[in-house]
């Protein structure tokens, strides 16, 4: 189109661009450790997800035997939100860039 | 510590004078140090971006959650109840603890907080277990006893909610 300014497009990092952050889609994924009790993160996830009890079993046991288990793929603010529900439970918990 | 009574609301439990007493120095004391939560394990830039938020949110909840909890162990009913052992029926007095839903999941978190920072105080032994050769005198019984403890309660209150 004449007289229109091509702008060039700015070289921004993903990651750090807040509204590409939340374009993106993220896992939570939840860790192994050697403290939190089974039955409780089986509780956890039933609380949290609203999951039953074998759904819940599966992915604590996932934790348990793999090391992680990814429990959600949402988008940036419900990703955020689970991670944040767990952690008020003290499970170790992180959200990742989906791949 | 027992389920007293269940309905639409809530649980209701029975607690020994000991527990009561127990549960109340626990919440009472201060918070071991915690290593801070992390957002997310391989986005630095993410977790700079959004870590302040989640760690303040945390702390708070964290210390609002021990405070809730001390006031409704404070405004426990006194009660008498009939248990029954393996020689017949024995008279019990103790406290009835009530708990809505919320209230239990409160306090599931607050005994995971104590367990993980008692856990963190003696290193992050793995598995986490009472060493056999732990002298009477060593400064981390305080640390041991607050884990074995805080998961008894723990385990109880998450078996007697979902019976297998």
């Amino acid at each position: 189109m004449p007289g229109t300014i091509e702008l060039p497009t700015p070289d921004v990092d993903v990651e750090t661009d807040p509204k590409k952050v939340r374009e993106q889609e993220y896992t939570v994924i939840v860790w192994d450790d050697p403290v939190n009790l089974m039955p409780y993160v089986t509780h956890v996830f039933q609380q949290v997800f609203g999951w039953g009890r074998e759904k819940a079993q599966r992915h604590m046991l996932e934790v348990h035997e793999q090391g992680r288990s990814v429990v959600v793929r949402d988008s940036f603010e419900k990703a955020e939100y689970y991670v944040h529900a767990l952690q008020k439970y003290s499970l170790t918990a992180t959200l990742e860039p989906a791949s | 510590m027992r389920l007293h009574a269940s309905d639409d609301e809530g649980t209701s439990w029975f607690l020994s004078p000991g527990e009561r007493n127990l549960l109340l120095t626990l919440f009472s004391r201060p918070m071991d140090p915690r290593q801070r939560a992390r957002l997310s394990r391989t986005s630095e830039a993410l977790e700079e971006l959004c870590q302040s938020d989640l760690a303040g949110e945390l702390e708070t909840h964290r210390a609002e959650v021990r405070s809730q909890l001390v006031v409704l162990l404070g405004v426990a009913v006194s009660a008498q109840t009939t248990i029954q052992t393996p020689t017949g029926p024995r008279e019990d007095s103790g406290w009835i603890l009530r708990l809505t839903s919320e209230d239990r999941e409160s306090f599931l978190q607050a005994l995971n907080e104590l367990r993980l920072g008692a856990w963190e105080q003696l290193g992050r032994p793995d598995p986490p277990e009472v060493p056999d050769d732990l002298a009477p005198d060593s400064p981390n019984i305080l640390h041991w006893w607050t884990l074995e403890i805080a998961s008894r309660f723990q385990t109880r209150l998450i078996s007697e909610e979902s019976p297998e």
